[in-house]
This record gives structure tokens, C-alpha cells and sequence, in this order.
């Protein structure tokens, strides 16, 4: 899905681009070896009276379990065992299997042996994708392979524009960083280093931007990081108070 | 869980080296829980026609033609997009695998898709050489059989070696006159998008949103 990101240029001018996910080369689908075409089917298995553990409450004895379900079949509900599962929604549900449309969502750390050891409310950081003010210009150049040998790049985001004046702003700072051939830091805050959170409750990321120009043509992708390469105990730090 | 991989720079035995890989993850040490009016856990769970049904075991998936037969895995086959099989690719454990320089700009071709920490048994001293002088490098490595390659790339940061699995990804050479290509996987106007990430988030993975007061850049660099 694509998004909108406000960007200010090395220049200290400011637009309001299209964000456009860089899909994977390698696209799949399957088929029977005969060539048919196949599609991934979700099924309901179970519903609450045919529930693996409805039944294991309901019958004390597992033995009773056992001839109950080789003479009644009580796993099976005629009705809708085996339907097609186009789109269910998630809900939170109490103990009582009543759904909660407000839970209080809290985090919690836990020590090796599963004990709470700290909690504290959970809070969703809102978007900042496009600020009130325009962003601030970091000034942060890193070349391409301190980038990519420190950082952990998931995500791709190529930078597109939505009419002409967004191109030659695009364009712009896309033959710069060529001609730099350097990856700047794209961030948020006063300083322009603090990260980018893509939609609301998502993890913070540090974005870097890659600008290269094909004769009249260019290419300007945000890539981002959502912590740099470490070992296993070095990992997972950024973050956690 | 560890991988072996074995790779061969060029000729002889000064050229070879053996990794032991264990993946990283960033798994979050802390966990979040939802709690009702009482502070008690809640669970997940999924609304489907109007009853609601705890969020596991009750969903199956299978793969089935559009008439509706259910088809076991071994019945079917990876295409590509003009529907040709993919040929199944062998793990590489048993392998020795070519390894070669790489640039960066080949790495900004992909996005990494799995880390692994690199312990070298045997570390070829040539290779040694230039992964601590900053040198990518590019072999293969697959823990499994599978239908889809992924480039493998090998650099070292601070002594330690990390073997980086990417996918590569499709880009596009915008000009002025080219219009915004059409959007794919359009959502409904009325789809939850946050609420749906938020939710998923949380209950699938347990992990926590990073706080952004410890997630900046070092001055450093600038």
C-alpha cells in the first residue's frame, strides 16, 4: 500500500512524495503438475462447541472422549465444518469469552524463568511520515557500503512523484546524492535524526536514502533499518529501556 | 538452530573456508499483554459468522484447484510469472559454494530478509583479509530445498562476520512523463489498517513497538 512521506532536500526545500513498497523480482504462484491453477484455501476446522478443548472439558474421561467421537462424532459440525473462510475479524476476548472493544494493552518483561519483572502501559507513537513542519534536512552522509555493512536494511520504499514539479524536486536531490554517492539519513525531530514510524504503533526505523540518475530518468529509494548488525546479545537493545 | 557452509574462494585448501550460522532475530524481551476491566489476560480470537472462536485450531489451509480438490504439497509446483516450474534448488549444506566480491550497490538491490551470526571453523586467510577491510562478498546459501534463490552476503562488522539473506527486488526508472504506476492490493476505503497491523502485531508476535528515544544515529557519522 502505498503511502506519503514530506521530505526536505539538501537544499531545504520541502515536498510531499509518493511512497511506493518495492515488490520482490521473484514472483510465484503454483500449480498441479498438469498446469491447473491452484489457490490457497483457509477452512474453518473447528468451531467453539467442536473445539479440541470444549470437548476435552466436556468429557472428563478421555476414554469417553474416545467413544464419543467414533460414535457422535461431536468434532464435526455438519453445518459448517469445512467453510470457506473469506475474512474474519480479531477481536480481544475476557475469560469469560466475552469480546473487550477497549483492553488495556500493557507490556510486560519477563526474567528467564517466565516471572514479571517490569510492566508498563503500552503506547502507540503515531505516524510522522508527514509532519506539520516541513522536516529537517539531517546532513547525514553515509556511503553506500557503510550503510549496508552497518545496518539492517528490511524494507524498500521507492520515491515516486505524483506531477511534474514533485518530479524535478525528486530529481534533484536524486542526482545530488549520486554525485555524492553517499545514502542519506532520512529522519524526523529537530535534528533530523530521529526515526521514521511508518503508521501508528509501528516500530521506529531509521530511513536511508539511495538517489541514482539514469540519463533523463532516476531512481530514489528509502531504505529502512530497524537497528543496526550485532551479535545475539547486542540485538533487540534498541529500545527497551 | 545452526547451518553449516562451506566455501571455496579459488583454488586450494588456503581457500576454503566453514561457518557455523545462527540466525538472529529481534525478538523483543518485552512482551505485550492485553488485560480486561480487572487486569485479567486476555486472548485472542476471531469472529466468523457471527460467533466468536478462540484464534487457534479452528482454521485449516490447503492448497485446492479453483473447482474445489484439495491437493496435497507433493502435488504442486512453484511457477514463475509465465507459469514455467521453478526448478527445486538442493540445500547447500552438503555443498561447497563459489563465493566473489560484491559492491554495495548490489546489496541495495535486495532487502535482507534474514541475518545470520557467522562463527568461522576455518576463515581462509585472504578472505579474512578483506571482509575486515570492509569487502562484501556474495555466495549461496539455502538451509533447505526451495524454489526461490536468494543471494547470500557475507560482510564483517566490528570482528564479527554476518551472512545477510536477501531478496531482490523490483525497481522502476521514474521520468518526468511516466504516471504513478497503478497501486496493487487496493484496500477498501473503510479498512482498519492500523488497528488490523496493531492487532496482529501484538497478539502474533509478542513484541513491543521500539521506543524511539534509544533508536538514533551516532554524530559521528555526520
Amino acid at each position: 500500500m502505498r503511502r506519503r512521506i514530506r521530505l526536505t532536500d539538501h537544499l531545504g526545500r520541502d515536498a510531499t512524495v509518493w511512497m511506493v513498497p518495492c515488490r520482490s523480482r521473484i514472483f510465484r504462484r503454483y500449480r498441479t503438475e498438469s498446469g491447473v491453477d491452484v489457490r490457497s484455501v483457509q477452512r474453518m476446522k473447528a468451531t467453539s462447541m467442536t473445539h479440541p478443548k470444549t470437548l476435552l472439558a466436556r468429557y472428563s474421561d478421555p476414554a469417553d472422549l474416545a467413544r464419543s467421537l467414533i460414535s457422535e462424532d461431536p468434532e464435526i459440525d455438519i453445518e459448517r465444518t469445512g467453510m470457506v473462510l473469506d475474512f474474519s475479524e480479531r477481536v480481544w476476548v475476557d475469560g469469560e469469552g466475552k469480546p473487550l472493544y477497549t483492553p488495556r494493552l500493557e507490556e510486560v518483561r519477563r526474567d528467564s524463568s517466565g516471572q514479571a519483572v517490569e510492566r508498563r502501559p503500552w503506547r502507540a507513537k503515531p505516524s510522522n511520515l508527514l509532519s506539520h513542519a516541513a522536516p529537517v534536512w539531517s546532513g547525514v552522509l553515509l556511503p553506500r557500503q557503510t550503510v549496508v555493512t552497518r545496518y539492517e536494511l528490511t524494507q524498500a520504499w521507492q520515491l515516486m512523484h505524483g506531477n511534474t514539479l514533485e518530479f524535478d524536486f525528486l530529481w534533484g536531490l536524486a542526482q545530488w546524492l549520486d554525485t555524492q554517492e553517499c545514502m542519506a539519513l532520512v529522519g524526523r525531530g529537530r535534528s533530523g535524526k530521529d526515526p521514521l514510524i511508518m503508521h501508528r504503533g509501528a516500530k521506529p526505523c531509521l530511513g536511508f536514502l539511495d538517489g541514482r540518475v539514469f540519463g533523463e530518468g532516476m531512481r530514489l529509494v528509502l531504505y529502512l533499518a530497524q537497528g543496526e548488525l550485532g551479535h545475539k546479545e547486542q540485538r533487540g537493545d534498541h529500545g527497551e529501556d | 538452530m545452526s547451518w553449516t557452509l562451506r566455501l571455496q574462494a579459488g583454488d586450494g585448501l588456503d581457500s576454503q573456508s566453514i561457518f557455523v550460522l545462527s540466525r538472529l532475530d529481534r525478538k523483543s524481551p518485552w512482551q505485550t499483554v492485553a488485560l480486561d476491566l480487572t487486569g485479567q489476560a486476555c486472548r485472542r480470537a476471531m469472529v466468523v459468522d457471527e460467533e466468536i472462536l478462540p484464534a487457534t485450531g479452528v482454521v485449516a489451509s490447503s492448497y485446492e484447484t479453483l473447482t474445489g480438490r484439495a491437493l496435497g504439497k507433493d502435488e504442486i509446483v512453484a511457477c514463475d510469472v509465465v507459469g514455467e516450474p521453478l526448478p527445486i534448488l538442493s540445500s547447500t549444506k552438503d555443498s561447497i559454494e563459489a563465493i566473489e566480491p560484491a559492491t554495495a550497490e548490489d546489496m541495495l538491490e535486495h532487502v535482507a530478509v534474514a541475518v545470520y551470526e557467522v562463527q568461522a571453523v576455518r576463515l581462509a586467510p585472504s578472505l579474512e583479509a578483506a571482509l575486515r577491510m570492509g569487502g562484501i562478498f556474495r555466495t549461496r546459501f539455502r538451509p533447505r530445498a526451495t524454489a526461490q534463490e536468494r543471494a547470500a552476503f557475507l560482510v564483517a562488522r566490528e570482528g564479527t562476520i554476518f551472512l545477510i539473506l536477501g531478496e531482490r527486488l523490483e525497481f522502476t526508472v521514474a521520468t518526468r512523463e511516466a504516471p504513478l504506476p497503478p497501486e496493487e492490493d487496493a484496500l477498501d476505503d473503510d479498512w482498519d489498517e492500523d488497528g488490523w497491523l496493531r492487532m496482529d502485531e501484538v497478539a502474533d508476535t509478542g513484541t513491543a513497538p521500539f521506543d524511539t528515544r534509544t533508536l538514533s544515529i551516532s554524530e559521528e557519522t555526520s
